[in-house]
């Protein structure tokens, strides 16, 4: 496991690509929680934002094996909808080490591919936990 | 429909089972194999199968979907992961939500959230706040 510090802080990583969202990725997700398919869930996103970390975490040492999710926050300034092109980037906004759990918390803006605009954020923090827990 | 500040829903319960974890792990790509596979959990530490923390809120969000009406947004939507949702293998688990109004400006709404299963609460500090 590599040792990470309060370097981390401002790291910032993105999508390589644009993402559409199809209408049947929504109906997809919202079947799996029992939703009415015909609108987007709230979490939806979280497959975009979660993606994003899992690819480039491993790349600086963590360990996505020992991950679990600590908190999670949504802003939406307007739903998502089947059609919108997404590109996305992610902002580490801080690191802790407490007992050996890592506490890695990632803020992750959407913008519309189109015309720029902000459709949402997302917060996440993730832990990894140290081996002793 | 009008909302007064301490308004309480019916509580909305979701049975969840390991099916229902491979079908969310499909949906949102979320394959960590603590979600599925018993063994592999085991292996890093957890005491079984765990539920994907975003499903348990995913599910909230239904419930105050439930609540509201399905075509209403959800602008803030925010809560802490707890406790684990174990799953063991065969077993349908309880997934229980009640929500409560704790403030209202102007068109939206804020809602607080309890999430139980098997009486332990699994998330905390849940808040949504619900554009009417």
């Amino acid at each position: 496991m590599a040792v990470h510090g309060p370097d981390l802080v401002g790291r910032r990583f993105s999508s390589q690509h644009t993402r559409l969202v199809t209408a049947e990725a929504i109906s997809t997700f919202a079947s799996a929680i029992e939703a009415d398919p015909r609108f987007t869930p709230p979490t939806f996103l979280i497959s975009f934002s979660v993606a994003a970390a899992e690819e480039f975490l491993p790349t600086i040492g963590f360990d996505w094996a020992r991950v679990v999710h600590g908190d999670q926050r949504f802003v939406h300034h307007r739903d998502v909808r089947a059609g919108d092109e997404l590109s996305y980037s992610s902002e580490i906004e801080s690191y802790k080490n407490l007992a050996g759990n890592e506490f890695v918390s990632i803020r992750t803006d959407f913008i519309s591919a189109l015309d720029a605009e902000n459709i949402s954020s997302t917060w996440s923090t993730l832990v990894f936990r140290g081996e002793q827990s | 429909m009008s909302w007064s500040v301490g308004d309480e829903f019916t509580e909305k319960t979701f049975t969840v089972n390991r099916s229902d974890l491979k079908q969310y792990a499909d949906a949102s790509g979320d394959q960590n194999p603590i979600h599925q596979d018993e063994a592999f959990a085991q292996s890093v530490g957890l005491p079984n199968v765990i539920a994907h923390g975003m499903y348990t809120m995913a599910l909230a969000g239904e419930a105050i979907r439930n609540w509201f009406g399905s075509e209403k947004s959800l602008t803030e939507f925010s809560t802490r992961f707890a406790k684990p949702v174990v799953v063991p293998a065969g077993e349908d688990v309880l997934l229980t939500f009640t929500g409560k109004i704790s403030a209202i400006e102007g068109d939206q709404v804020i809602i607080d959230v309890t999430a139980t299963c098997n009486g332990v609460k699994v998330l905390t500090q849940t808040k949504a706040r619900v554009r009417l």
